[in-house]
């Protein structure tokens, strides 16, 4: 194109040409003109041709910075937290209202349908059991140190009272406000100050309680832990080399906060995913794109999970209660049981599209079996399901022999199974405070949970590579995910064998191949 | 990672279970006893399962094998060692895999008269390991009447036991068509009939009839866990006929006995029987391949490297075939962080060894090339192939194999497996790349997508001295000190670009380790001093002979220091070889060559291949820039290439401004130009003559117009004066 520009342009200036625009002085000039339309066309067309590029920066927020607040408070004193809670609703007057509408008050979700239940039922913490401290019922105390708001210390508590909202436990910044029992402010804790340096929740916000569940630091989640409130590049590449704060990806809109866990939530009514900001087929391999439709991006990014710090993954409340002086308190603890931790876990992987069936109070559990507490749903039959990393905890919990259904204990003090030792004591009051039947005989009976993983995600030189997945050394049991054998050799879901596929073949989007599959009646 | 945590979990189920018992007799007696005060371990965790179900192994085609002995009886219970002729050959033509096997026979089919090997050293007599030299083993099989007399052919098996799978020269003559030991010895000195005793360095009879022969290994390749170290040690021992059955200490169906092995008949049926599974028989697997080929490894296990202690081929070729990434290696690489593509991209994309070095009758491999052979040049692919059942009963060993400047034995197989461009389509990815034809017709694409060597290989070998561990001086490159030492950062080496040039093919430039080689040569025709000789000649008991000492310890301190460990004057290579002459070595001579190896594994991910086109296409270049062969040249000699690498020289080797030894690359070699790289001074200069006589004639053109104008004018002029006067 500039050859051609400058030819003409050289041709109109040189000397008298008869035809066209050169031959007015505006010649050259218009030339130029042309030139680079010519030349702009030639780059837009060179750029629409090619698949877009993977850009996640372009769907980024920008940081906005916190107003201080550090003046609003002046000359004032606080006695309490609902105190602060009023301060603040003088500027902020419907965020306690927002913030009784979600499950981090409630503690409750949006009514869900699960599998074999004819109506759909409201899930959360306040009434589901887990493998670690089982349930909330009877131990209001404990657990609600983690609540967002003020004083839950019994089935009584006032969830309408905006007054309770608490919300210097998500926006302090100043690092000088804790919670303790019945989420109160925790001794000598300076509300003025926490009051003074309230903004954007950041990273140790969020992980104040969901670094710590389950009774410490990194207990229970395995991919979230307290080493991810500094994190560096080689833990999560998102939060260590871009510095996001956790509302980066759990955007929040009058205080809904999107993305649910599972262990708490059967369906997922405010998804967020990885496909938010990064393109649907983001590799350059056309190989590694052909696996979208099949595997969670969080398979082969998050290659392990507890990096840093250990995680329990297994619990066994049944050798609780005995003295064993000098037991490592990080495998046995008398008012607990014994435990299992494990750090740099590789995660297990099984089939999911997004839903999990639950396990609720009451319901029939195996006495000689694993109780799936809330067991991932999804096969490989199932078009919109994915392989994903789970980290699965695997418990011993009691149940009652004769109606066999799991047993809810009161363990807190100051009647409860940490004081008194006495599990027969314990389960009764659990069951009365919970509405469980309770004959008097009780056993102990396997249980699992499991956690999607989807933080810690590495750098991309670190993710899974094809001999980690297939091949003798893999780590994926394709016969337990109902393969054949492995897919690499004997084909996948979509591929009758692992063929180089047309390149039409890759361009398929997820849906079309969930389309295709479906007129296939799901056969691999 | 995964076996151990499952390995953990399963221990501690175990001990949990028994723990459990405990807890619920604690139950039944009503909190009576109570909890056991004082205990001194915690109650372990009990639960029912804590880990996946074990996998579930698969099921095997094979039957169920025979262990035979050479009798055919059960080798088991006539206590006699196993056969593997016997046993694999009851279902498979093990007599057509042997002959069929260049691994097997390593050359014995293609041997020479001494002076007429490919090799172009007159005493090599063949191609293959059994009959070409090699330096850094440094011992030669002697031809029949040759003295003196160096390695016969039962000095061979033991020499080679760890680079051979027995069959072949391990186990028939080759003066005539039976097994070793099966004739008188046709002189005194019949290399099948002697050994050297490495004592005297006199030849001694070799008692066949006590040792038997190294059948071929079959299990040294189908074994999952094959015993291979302890095959070697049967082999160096002597006990050849054991060489199958000590493969098998690793299964645990035999063990080490005083005498020969013995089997554990628990596991065996009275007929000798056992299943394929227990025994881990299968494809041959990349594991087995990495046995005697350099770190090959489908695992994805970090690689360490192990120097010294690993197998040789890693330090001639630097293959590393495994799919772990570089990053995450064991070994002191620099700026290792940034290296995160794997050591090879084929093995992390789950291909082994056999699926491009495949047998060639494997119909689920084979190639039905028939467009590319006559006569049937009119069929694109033939469909034709072998049955199963055929194949099975007779696979054909003799692996298909690239071109490569190493290869040696059954050089007619070179170019009968895939190339590159049998499976990728290049032109469809470098997009980016001018010339694209070109670059693929000429370069090799290793040339691109290896552009570093990172294992640390054998650069040099000075064997006209000795270590004070009687081995030689091995010189190692791209690293930055000693090989062994974990510490050693390794900096990697770019391997040279030399053309290939294949018999019936076309050059290409491909990626070249040098290796140079520096040892003493006698007599005539020439043949290597003897190890043995060269050790007598070098030292007195442990210590180096006084002699010696007093021509190396340059700075009189009674210490040979390594930096004067060679032979860099010529009063040192003089007082030497009057050293050699002194044992009986006649007109010692120092000779030295120039081994290419070509580097065909390690390519990497795409990302980490050169895109740069000065790395070629400029003055300092890979082709301009001098290539370091060794840090010094014993006695002043320089290399010279084998004759029989199909690989020319660039340029020649030449000493070095810092006294080492370096490729000089010539200015245009071989009939190569590389645009931006080099000069052609006729070309310079046929460019200078034509804008030199464009400006000219330009400007002749001009003075003549412009001559031509002004005579115009005046005629023009002289015409109108003229007019007027009319």
């Amino acid at each position: 194109v500039r050859f051609c520009c400058g030819g003409r342009g050289h041709g109109a200036a040189a000397g008298p040409v008869v035809h066209g625009v050169a031959s007015r002085d505006t010649g050259p000039w218009r030339g130029g003109l042309w030139a680079l339309c010519l030349v702009a066309l030639g780059l837009a067309g060179c750029s629409a041709s090619e698949k877009p590029r993977d850009n996640p920066f372009a769907r980024l927020r920008p940081k906005l910075s916190s107003t201080s607040h550090a003046r609003f408070f002046e000359g004032q004193t606080f006695s309490d937290g609902p105190s602060v809670t009023r301060a603040c609703l003088r500027c902020h007057p419907s965020a306690a209202r927002e913030v009784m509408k979600t499950s981090h008050w409630e503690w409750l979700g949006e009514p869900e349908m699960l599998p074999g239940r004819p109506q759909p039922v409201r899930i959360g913490k306040r009434n589901v059991l887990n493998n670690f401290c089982l349930s909330i019922e009877s131990n209001w105390p404990k657990c609600t140190v983690c609540h967002a708001g003020y004083g839950w210390k019994d089935a009584s508590f006032d969830f309408s009272k905006e007054e309770l909202v608490d919300c210097l436990v998500c926006h302090d910044r100043s690092a000088q406000y804790a919670k303790a029992e019945a989420g109160l402010p925790a001794k000598g804790v300076n509300l003025l100050a926490a009051a003074k340096g309230v903004g954007k929740p950041g990273r140790d916000n969020c992980g104040a309680c969901h670094f710590a569940g389950g009774g410490g630091d990194a207990v229970k989640h395995g991919d979230l832990d307290g080493s991810l409130a500094r994190p560096v590049e080689r833990l999560d590449v998102h939060m260590g080399k871009l510095d996001f704060d956790c509302t980066e990806c759990h955007r929040t809109k009058e205080h809904r906060i999107a993305g649910k866990m599972i262990s708490v939530s059967a369906t997922q009514t405010l998804p967020i995913g990885c496909t938010d900001c990064h393109a649907t087929e983001p590799h350059k391999n056309a190989r590694l794109n052909a696996h979208i439709s099949t595997v969670a991006c969080q398979t082969c990014h998050v290659p392990e999970i507890a990096r840093m710090r250990p995680t329990k993954i297994a619990w066994d409340w049944s050798t609780a209660g005995r003295d064993v002086p000098g037991a490592n308190p990080h495998a046995y603890l008398k008012i607990k049981g014994s435990f299992v931790y494990r750090q740099r876990l590789i995660p297990e992987y099984r089939w999911f599209n997004g839903n999990v069936d639950r396990y609720l109070k009451g319901d029939p559990m195996r006495p000689d079996g694993i109780t799936e507490l809330n067991p991932p749903l999804g096969d490989i039959r199932d078009p919109t399901a994915r392989i994903w990393p789970f980290k699965v905890h695997r418990g011993k919990q009691p149940y009652d022999k004769k109606h066999q259904i799991l047993l809810i204990p009161k363990t807190v003090p100051p009647d409860g199974f940490w004081v008194t030792f006495d599990w027969d004591r314990s389960l009764r009051l659990g069951s009365q405070a919970s509405s469980l039947p309770y004959s008097g005989e009780f056993g102990f009976a396997a249980t699992e949970f499991v956690y999607n993983v989807t933080h810690m995600v590495a750098r991309k030189s670190e993710a899974l590579q094809c001999t980690d997945c297939h091949g003798e050394t893999g780590r994926f049991d394709f016969a337990a995910l109902g393969y054949p054998g492995d897919p690499a050799a004997v084909g996948g879901r979509f591929t009758r064998r692992m063929v180089r596929p047309a390149p039409a073949e890759i361009r398929r989007s997820t849906l079309g191949m969930a389309a295709a599959i479906g007129r296939t009646g799901g056969q691999p | 990672m995964k076996r151990q945590i499952l390995a953990v979990l399963g221990q501690v189920l175990v001990v949990g279970l028994v723990a459990q018992a405990g807890a619920d007799q604690g139950q039944r007696g009503a909190a009576g006893e109570g909890p056991r005060a004082g205990a001194a371990q915690p109650p372990p965790v009990t639960l029912a399962r804590l880990g996946p179900p074990p996998k579930v192994p698969p099921r095997l085609m094979h039957p169920d094998v025979p262990l035979l002995d050479d009798k055919g009886n059960p080798a088991p219970q006539s206590r006699r060692p196993l056969s593997l002729t016997r046993s694999c050959g009851s279902c498979h033509d093990v007599a057509y895999i042997g002959r069929h096997n260049y691994h097997a026979q390593a050359g014995l089919g293609e041997m020479t008269a001494p002076q007429a090997a490919p090799s172009g050293r007159p005493w090599d007599t063949g191609p293959g390991l059994f009959g070409r030299f090699d330096p850094i083993v440094g011992r030669f099989l002697t031809p029949p009447g040759w003295r003196p007399f160096d390695m016969g052919t039962a000095d061979w098996i033991r020499v080679y036991a760890p680079q051979h799978v027995g069959g072949g020269p391990a186990e028939w003559s080759r003066f005539h068509d039976g097994r070793l030991g099966t004739k008188e010895p046709v002189g005194p000195e019949d290399p099948d009939a002697f050994a050297l005793d490495e004592k005297t360095g006199k030849p001694v009879r070799w008692d066949w009839a006590a040792s038997g022969t190294v059948e071929l290994n079959c299990l040294l390749c189908h074994l999952r866990r094959p015993d291979n170290r302890e095959r070697i040690q049967a082999i160096r021992r002597g006990e050849f006929r054991w060489a199958s059955t000590a493969t098998l200490v690793s299964t645990g169906l035999v063990r080490r006995a005083e005498q020969g092995y013995t089997w554990d008949l628990k596991q065996i049926t009275p007929q000798g029987m056992v299943s394929a599974q227990r025994l881990g028989l299968g494809h041959a697997r990349t594991e087995n391949c990495r046995q005697c080929h350099g770190r090959a490894c489908r695992c994805t296990d970090p690689v360490v490297f192990e120097s010294a202690r690993d197998n040789g081929a890693i330090e001639l070729s630097g293959s590393i075939f495994s799919p772990s990434r570089m990053s995450h290696s064991g070994m002191n690489l620099k700026d290792k962080a940034r290296l995160t593509s794997p050591w090879d991209v084929h093995a992390e994309r789950l291909l082994t060894c056999s699926h491009c070095h495949h047998a060639p009758n494997n119909p689920a491999y084979d190639l039905g090339r028939a467009g590319r052979s006559q006569p049937l040049a009119h069929l694109a692919f033939d469909a034709r192939r072998a049955l199963e059942s055929e194949y099975l009963y007779r696979p054909d060993h003799d692996f298909v194999k690239g071109f490569v400047a190493q290869q040696r034995a059954r050089r007619d197989l070179a170019g009968t497996m895939r190339d590159c461009r049998d499976c990728h389509r290049p032109e469809v990815v470098h997009r980016f790349l001018p010339f694209k034809e070109r670059h693929f017709e000429k370069l090799a694409c290793t040339a691109c997508h290896v552009p570093k060597v990172y294992p640390p290989t054998r650069q040099a070998i000075d064997a006209t001295l000795l270590r004070p561990d009687h081995k030689p001086i091995v010189v190692h490159g791209g690293v930055t000190g000693p090989a062994d030492d974990p510490a050693s950062l390794l900096v990697g080496q770019e391997p040279a670009l030399l053309p290939h040039a294949p018999k019936n093919a076309p050059y290409r430039l491909k990626p070249h380790l040098l290796h140079a080689s520096w040892f003493w040569v006698s007599g005539s025709p020439p043949r290597p001093v003897r190890r043995v000789d060269l050790e007598r000649a070098l030292f007195e008991g442990s210590a180096y002979h006084p002699a010696v000492l007093a021509a190396l310890d340059t700075n009189h301190d009674g210490v040979v220091q390594e930096e004067e460990l060679r032979l860099d004057t010529k009063e040192k290579v003089w007082r030497i070889a009057k050293r050699l002459r002194a044992v009986g070595v006649e007109e010692p001579r120092i000779y030295a060559e120039l081994q290419p190896f070509t580097v065909s594994h390690g390519v990497g991910h795409a990302a980490h291949a050169t895109r740069d086109c000065t790395v070629c296409h400029s003055s300092r270049g890979r082709l301009c820039t001098p290539t370091r062969l060794a840090p010094y040249a014993p006695g002043g000699v320089m290399p010279a290439l084998v004759a029989d690498s199909e690989t020319a020289l660039p340029g020649t080797p030449e000493p070095g401004p810092a006294g080492d030894v370096i490729l000089q690359p010539m200015r245009c070699p071989s009939g190569i130009y590389i645009m931006g790289a080099q000069r052609l001074h006729a070309l310079d200069w046929l460019g200078m003559l034509a804008v030199g006589g464009t400006l000219v004639g330009a400007g002749a053109h001009a003075l003549l117009r412009y001559r031509a104008s002004r005579a115009r004018k005046r005629e023009g002029t002289s015409a109108q004066g003229g007019t007027h006067e009319h």
